[in-house]
């Protein structure tokens, strides 16, 4: 046999591979049950920026991949297909609202949902209309007094409810969370619905899905395993609630199931281990009172997630909980989740830091840092890239705390997470870019 | 001050071959102002970031669109464009929310290092402004209506009811110089008519504009009923309608 056939079909297998696996990075976490897993490796050392794509708003969505192209949504309303070469607008359609949920693909079509209270399915290739599902409204999580905000005995919508629940794709129907409290099940070939499940509080999460099981959490408190032909309740877990300024409260995280356990972080300050067929605790991980928002990522039987408070970046025995690395800092605050690529970990944190870490140990192999972080305009900064609350927070009164959390984000946040795909990795800033780091 | 666009008629038969080759090498020499230009606006405290695009169009006309991150605005049409040899002037209205009042322009001149360098005008203020080429333009063009399938031009006509006020529609769409476009009329406690200027018609989906008013009507169209269902908007202001489509002579009931 001569080498020449033998290398064609190597190509040829090789090219098959690469195919398959990019064409599951198609919904956020990369799959339905959220692994949160790349199939092809990532960058381990920073070489340059191969493209960035500037939109009109801040960019919470995390990409998507489909032939070739990202996909993704904006905050100025837009969702976007954008050649992952070039970094050119292949499409972009518009919705009524921040598109602040990650697309997901299923044949021909993408799903999304907007702030305009809409799940939205586009034809994958033109960007077109196809239909439109309206949920009773969205709107973000709100209590009194929330966070600890004055006057107490006033509602505060949740400034940092950044997130809108990202469609999973499973059996023929889009499955999401509304700001109206329900999960949602719509036919994706028609966008009639087919069910709805009402939880007692916002659900911006989004949907893991595994035998038969939808998992989703909700700011009620509870993460529910919902049946995912008819939307009955087959179990919900109760976690934490806070009656008193509602920060220690409610699931912004989304779950990752693997080996018939469910993982998910909390805003009452736990990762979660739960049993996805009863729902029964199996391990929690205490994080000091530190909301984990960040969606665990799950692979050969390691957790990794991080924290916002405490900024810490963990990766736990899948079994037990316990540590298998030594939790390292993640200089600020973690919304985004980690993506696992081959050897690397890769994190986007709110100070405008894209981390890379190495999987084995943690140390961060490479760092991506906004041109609005290196410009740090007011401080927003400390020395050591954690944020100048101090400087922030001026005071607990509601309107003084909003524009504090705004301003935090003016470095350019990495609220969304990374996708990992042809040799470059690609997310999207609060600095409205969208970046191609290679 | 280098030239945005090189002057016609004075070019020697050598630099003509030269400008032939350069253009041969295709899209790695600046084709003057062509391009993608991105810097800020220095409004003070709060720097304005600006990604203006310039092209031509296919009939050698220049064109472009703006994106303002952080403003939630992406691909605002550059009006009242002026391209000239070393300098560039437009209005932003579409960009800025009351631009017609606004009235906010931009005017820049080429730089010795390329650059653009200029003002932008915004309320009766002015500041300095400065862009620098980042690539190729991509310019945001404004979709072209439809063209209208037979089953959907006609005569329409529906009800919809916004804080107790009930309203009857009337919809006429018609193909005109071979683009979807049509008329509104609305009856409530007063009639409006509004020209309907954008008529996207997809496979299953009708999205309907009247831009003037930002009124707009969209649903599923089923051809065979000869329905279109979904709802109106208008800002923060939704309802549902359902749209019956008229034979010809039949009067809405």
């Amino acid at each position: 046999m001569s080498a020449r056939p033998l290398h064609s079909i190597a190509l040829a297998a090789l090219l098959a591979l690469a195919s398959s696996a990019v064409s599951a990075q198609e919904m956020f976490r990369g799959d339905a049950a959220h692994h949160g897993t790349a199939a092809t490796a990532a960058p381990r050392a920073f070489h340059r920026v191969r493209w960035t794509f500037p939109t009109g708003g801040r960019v919470v969505s995390s990409a998507v991949w489909h032939d070739g192209a990202v996909l993704f949504g904006s905050d100025d309303g837009n969702i976007y297909a954008v050649d992952a070469s070039t970094g050119r607008q292949r499409w972009m359609t518009h919705t009524g609202g921040p598109v602040a949920s990650t697309p997901a693909v299923s044949g021909d079509r993408v799903f999304a949902v907007s702030y305009d209270g809409r799940l939205y399915a586009l034809d994958v290739r033109s960007g077109e209309v196809l239909w439109k599902f309206a949920t009773e409204g969205e709107r973000r999580f709100e209590a009194k007094g929330l966070h600890g905000m004055q006057p107490r005995t006033q509602t505060f919508a949740d400034m940092y409810d950044v997130y809108l629940s990202s469609p999973l794709v499973v059996d023929g129907k889009v499955v999401f969370g509304s700001g109206d409290g329900h999960v949602y099940a719509v036919d994706a070939a028609s966008g009639r619905l087919a069910w709805k499940f009402a939880t007692g509080d916002v659900v911006h999460a989004s949907p893991a899905y595994a035998d038969g099981l939808v998992v989703i959490g909700s700011w009620d408190g509870r993460l529910y395993a919902l049946d995912a032909a008819t939307g009955m309740q087959h179990w919900a877990f109760q976690a934490g609630v806070d009656p008193l300024v509602h920060n220690q409260q409610g699931f912004q995280s989304s779950a990752a199931i693997a080996d018939g356990v469910v993982y998910v972080g909390c805003r009452d300050g736990h990762l979660y281990a739960v049993d996805l067929r009863t729902g029964a605790p199996k391990w929690n991980v205490d994080t000091e009172g530190s909301w984990v928002n960040s969606s665990p990522g799950v692979a050969q039987g390691r957790v990794y997630f991080a924290t916002s408070d405490t900024a810490r970046y963990h990766v736990v025995d899948a079994a037990t909980g316990r540590p298998a690395q030594a939790p390292g800092s993640t200089q600020a605050y973690v919304f985004g989740s980690p993506t696992i690529a081959g050897d690397t970990v890769l994190l986007g944190v709110l100070n405008g830091s894209l981390q890379a870490r190495d999987r084995a140990d943690g140390h961060v192999l490479w760092e991506f840092r906004t041109e609005a972080a290196k410009a740090n305009r007011d401080w927003v900064l400390a020395a050591d890239g954690r944020f100048n609350s101090g400087l922030l927070f001026a005071s607990s009164w509601g309107d003084v705390s909003a524009e504090g959390a705004r301003r935090q984000e003016s470095v350019g946040s990495f609220y969304a997470t990374p996708l990992v795909a042809d040799g470059a990795v690609f997310i999207g800033s609060a600095d409205s870019n969208v970046y191609a780091i290679e | 001050m280098p030239a945005l666009v090189p002057r016609r008629g004075r070019a020697s038969k050598p630099a003509l071959v030269a400008l032939g080759l350069a253009a041969c090498a295709g899209a790695q020499a600046a084709p003057g102002a062509a391009g993608r230009w991105e810097g800020v606006a220095d409004i003070p405290g709060r720097p304005l970031r600006l990604v203006v695009d310039l092209d031509r169009d296919a009939q050698g006309r220049w064109e472009g669109s703006a994106i303002l991150p952080g403003r939630g605005v992406k691909g605002a049409r550059l009006d009242a464009l002026a391209v000239g040899d070393c300098d560039v002037r437009f209005a932003l209205t579409a960009a800025f929310p009351g631009g017609d009042a606004l009235k906010p322009q931009l005017a820049l001149a080429c730089q010795a290092d390329g650059s653009l360098a200029g003002t932008l005008a915004l309320g009766g203020r002015s500041t300095a402004v400065s862009l620098h080429r980042s690539g190729a333009a991509q310019v945001d063009r404004p979709a072209p209506s439809s063209v209208l399938s037979p089953a959907l031009t006609g005569r329409w006509t529906g009800r919809y009811e916004l804080g107790g006020v009930p309203r009857e529609v009337a919809l006429t769409l018609a193909n005109r110089d071979g683009l979807g476009g049509g008329q509104l009329v609305i009856v409530g406690k007063r009639t409006t008519t509004l020209a309907v200027d954008q008529v996207t018609q997809g496979r299953e989906f009708v999205m309907l504009r009247a831009s003037a008013a930002d009124f707009r009507i969209e649903g599923r169209f089923s051809p065979d009923e000869g329905v279109i269902d979904g709802g109106i908007a208008q800002g923060p202001f939704e309802a549902a309608i359902v749209l019956h489509r008229q034979a010809a002579g039949e009067k809405a009931s």
